[in-house]
């Protein structure tokens, strides 16, 4: 018994072996494709990345806050979108405090960062939520930077030649925003080459995301203006003024 | 195999020299600011200032301003300028090719200069209120410059002080005082030593005399630093390579440190790494797994050697390879000739930033992390536009200064720009020069210069400045030596003169190319546009014309190749180098060489409109894997 158990393991052994040069047999073709196939994509890096990792969350100290649009430092290259109220206070009020944001990015416009959540840190390890997504975001003043393309750089030499700037339509023009103690009294500053004042354009309206980069690049005090011209002023008015023409403010950038 | 070898000597022919022709900046143009203490400004020449930090790059026009503080100035080849507490210095002149000069005015204050190699008598030249001070041989040299006089110490070496009427020539341990063109009588130095000179000897005593045992000559200056921060290894088929001791994990070339605006240069990379001039303004990166960053030396200088992207609201950048090409690191595999139109965005040797904090001080905090890179997938980074780049420029010289908030722009329109962009070609868009051939920011005081009338003493030739010197010296006459009258140049017409561009361009001829395949270097760093045909046969005949550098560090071959760098290109015309703009963005300007002269240059249109990115297709997907 002992024998004959003896010859069947080893043909049951000898079975094994030839099976296992079978499969080496036929492994050894495959695998060689296999180190081809993946050689010759590894000469070409994937263009796209293989799983895109998302950004949850953010934590840091709110440097700029307007309109819905937050400014944090640690949120490297984006501008945080909150879409609603908070639960108490304003946006302006986060300014300074720390906050952790959890949200997502907006897929058409890559450098927005909407808010899922906002907790605002009351002592060490105490977070409080005080906001919480319940709208779908609205971009009304979004100013998407493929737009600037559409937009002509306004080239005033003088302010009695209203040619200049009628019927432009979307111009851009490089100035000084002066705010005055309302909207209604905003101006757009226009230099002459020699650094004196040419004329300015009375702002109708600005955009929340126009006035939050303003703020935002607070370490430049001139920008591209972007506009949509309006009315020009009379030309009495004009010379008296130097106000040009009134224009809508659509955003406010350092190019 | 007939056509293969045609093609080649057509190549050589035709496109080589148009290859060598676009050489890129003349290293010396540029001065090195070295060591910073305490409170040191620069100014310059779009009267913006700034608080000065280590590896600022110093040219013509800047005026370096010391407060409570001391600064090093390198001008290279172991030249120094060291400025004491309360000095100004301006830097009236710095050469564009060899055999030019440097030309200082120290305004007020005191400074030592430390010239180690001087390739000509009077290569350097100092001009204060009261006197001119040429050099004439390699040495230590003190100016102190009060409101009434200027005293001239030679410390080592020799000079020629130049006054109103006379000149004299000042010996080793020689001192002299002028005062408004008025020459005194020489005498010698006191023994008497204040901080600043134990200052300045401290700044000796580091200057470890360097071996040449991996650098080329001339980069030789750097061994020491170089070996002070990192380590060389033998890597094939580079030769000799630097790897850098880093501690952070995100380290990557070009990514501590900050983009500053030169209008003779364009951006330009201030690393924050103390040991990152050399590095990052000469030579490439490259990257394998195991190993990390290293760095391959060449000698060319440039601004950046890297390649720019750009995609919706963000701007990115890699090194340049070795090819000139951008790398690519991805799953721990290093391209080193990337071709594709599109940037891979989870590329390891990218930074990427939202395009108004390019000029952020410290670009690692404003850049984009790896996972926030990634998260851009909707994106695609594309070869930028130099316009596009250069649009920003318009902003910085108009923003207050951020490192210094106190100090107050001295100039407050900056708005010229656009007035002298409208009129601009797109050829001449290349990385924004100053329209203005001169620093329009301050002017020579014609007043302050006219006592010494320092034109008096034009350049000679080296060989009428030696007989002329012989006779002093056989003469025995140092003092009141008189100098032709008939050699004399009124200022003003000597300045116009330095910067007509007709002049210059002539000068520029005698470019001479450096060690290490230099050749190599200059043709394949300045591609005139990636989408040209020319460009494709540039490459090629690039990587089949020169094999692959090889550094040894025997000094035979050292001096084998110290003595390959003395032969002269025949009629080079300098072009701005391009390699730290993106190709793609580069006009072909190597159909029409003499077009560019880099005094003309001004910043581009920024009210041209962007029009997206031309990335080349021809050579799409084409990807050589190290």
């Amino acid at each position: 018994m002992i024998w004959r158990n003896s010859i069947q393991v080893n043909k049951l052994g000898l079975k094994r072996k030839s099976l296992v040069k079978a499969a080496l047999i036929l492994a050894i073709p495959i695998v060689f494709t296999l180190l081809v196939v993946s050689c010759k994509q590894a000469e070409k890096p994937p263009t796209e990345p293989a799983a895109p990792a998302e950004i949850h969350e953010f934590t840091g100290k709110v440097k700029v806050a307007w309109g819905k649009y937050l400014y944090l430092p640690e949120a490297q290259g984006f501008d945080i979108v909150v879409e609603g109220n908070l639960e108490s206070g304003s946006l302006a009020d986060l300014v300074d405090k720390e906050i952790r944001v959890k949200g997502n990015l907006v897929k058409d416009e890559p450098s927005l960062f909407v808010a899922d959540s906002i907790e605002l840190k009351e002592g060490e390890n105490q977070w409080r939520t005080i906001f919480t997504r319940t709208a779908e975001v609205k971009l009304t003043d979004f100013f998407d930077p493929d737009e600037r393309n559409n937009y002509v750089a306004l080239n005033i030499t003088n302010i009695n030649k209203p040619a200049e700037w009628e019927g432009k339509g979307k111009v851009k023009v490089y100035g000084q925003l002066i705010q005055g103690q309302s909207p209604a009294d905003y101006r757009i500053v226009l230099f002459d080459s020699k650094g004196k004042e040419l004329a300015k354009i009375i702002v109708d309206n600005i955009t929340d995301y126009a006035l939050y980069y303003v703020k935002k690049l607070r370490l430049y005090n001139r920008f591209w203006f972007y506009l949509n011209v309006k009315d020009t002023v009379e030309p009495k008015t004009r010379i008296k003024t130097k106000e040009i023409f009134r224009a809508d403010v659509v955003f406010a950038g350092l190019y | 195999m007939r056509h293969k070898i045609a093609r080649l000597v057509f190549l050589s022919l035709f496109i080589a020299p148009l290859l060598i022709a676009q050489e890129g900046y003349y290293r010396y143009q540029f001065a090195r600011l070295k060591y910073v203490q305490g409170d040191v400004i620069l100014q310059t020449a779009e009267s913006t200032e700034e608080a000065a930090e280590v590896n600022f790059v110093l040219s013509e026009g800047n005026l370096l301003i010391t407060r409570d503080g001391r600064a090093e100035v390198s001008f290279g080849r172991g030249n120094d300028l060291r400025l004491d507490n309360w000095t100004k210095v301006e830097f009236l002149k710095m050469p564009k090719s060899e055999g030019e000069k440097t030309s200082l005015k120290i305004i007020e204050g005191s400074v030592y200069l430390r010239l180690k190699n001087l390739n000509q008598e009077k290569e350097y030249e100092i001009h204060t209120a009261d006197a001119s001070f040429y050099i004439l041989e390699a040495g230590l040299y003190r100016l102190d410059v009060s409101s009434l006089d200027t005293q001239i110490s030679v410390l080592e070496g020799a000079g020629e002080v130049a006054g109103d009427e006379q000149s004299v020539i000042l010996e080793r341990g020689e001192r002299l005082l002028a005062s408004r063109g008025d020459l005194g009588s020489t005498g010698r130095i006191r023994d008497e030593r204040d901080s600043f000179a134990s200052w300045n000897e401290d700044r000796e005593a580091r200057e470890i005399k360097a071996s040449s045992r991996y650098l080329p000559p001339e980069l030789t200056e750097y061994e020491a630093e170089l070996e002070a921060h990192g380590r060389w290894i033998y890597e094939r088929p580079w030769g000799y390579v630097w790897v850098p001791i880093v501690i952070y994990s995100d380290w990557r070339p070009y990514y501590y440190g900050r983009w500053v605006w030169y209008p003779l240069i364009g951006w330009t990379w201030i690393p924050y790494e103390p040991w990152g001039w050399c590095v990052f303004h000469f030579g490439r990166w490259h990257w394998r797994f195991g190993l990390g960053w290293y760095w391959i030396p060449t000698v060319h200088w440039g601004p950046a050697w890297v390649y720019w992207w750009s995609a919706y609201d963000y701007y990115g950048w890699v090194p340049l390879s070795y090819y000139n090409r951008p790398v690519v690191i991805i799953n721990n595999i290093f391209y080193d000739r990337y071709y594709d139109s599109v940037y891979p965005l989870h590329s390891k040797a990218l930074t990427v930033v939202r395009k108004d904090q390019l000029m952020a001080p410290k670009i690692h905090e404003v850049a984009l992390r790896e996972s926030q890179i990634v998260s851009l997938s909707s994106i695609s980074l594309r070869a930028a536009r130099s316009e596009e780049l250069n649009s920003l420029v318009r902003v910085q010289s108009g923003r207050p200064s951020l490192s210094s908030q106190s100090i107050t722009r001295v100039k407050a329109g900056s708005l010229t720009w656009s007035e002298e962009n409208r009129g601009l070609k797109k050829d001449n868009v290349i990385r924004g020069v100053s329209s203005s051939p001169w620093p329009s920011r301050q002017p020579i005081d014609s007043t302050q210069l006219r006592p010494i009338n320092s034109s008096k003493f034009s350049p000679l030739n080296p060989q009428e400045r030696n007989s002329e010197r012989k006779i002093r010296k056989d003469s025995g006459s140092l003092s009141g030596v008189k100098v032709d009258p008939t050699r004399a140049q009124p200022q003003k017409k000597e300045r116009e003169m330095e910067v007509s561009p007709s002049s210059s361009r002539k000068e520029e001829d005698n470019l001479r190319p450096s060690r290490l395949s230099s050749s190599r270097e200059s043709g394949l760093a300045s591609f005139s546009s990636r989408s040209s045909p020319l460009n494709y046969l540039r490459t090629k005949l690039a990587e089949r014309t020169y094999p692959s550098r090889n550094i040894r560090p025997s000094p035979s071959s050292i001096n084998k190749s110290s003595d390959s760098s003395s032969w002269r290109l025949p009629s080079v015309t300098r072009l701005p180098s391009v390699t730290s703009l993106p190709q793609s963005s580069v006009p072909s300007f190597s159909s029409r060489p003499g077009s560019l002269s880099p005094l003309k240059l001004s910043p581009p249109s920024i009210s041209s409109k962007p029009t997206g990115s031309s990335a080349s297709s021809s050579s799409a997907g084409r990807i050589k894997k190290k």
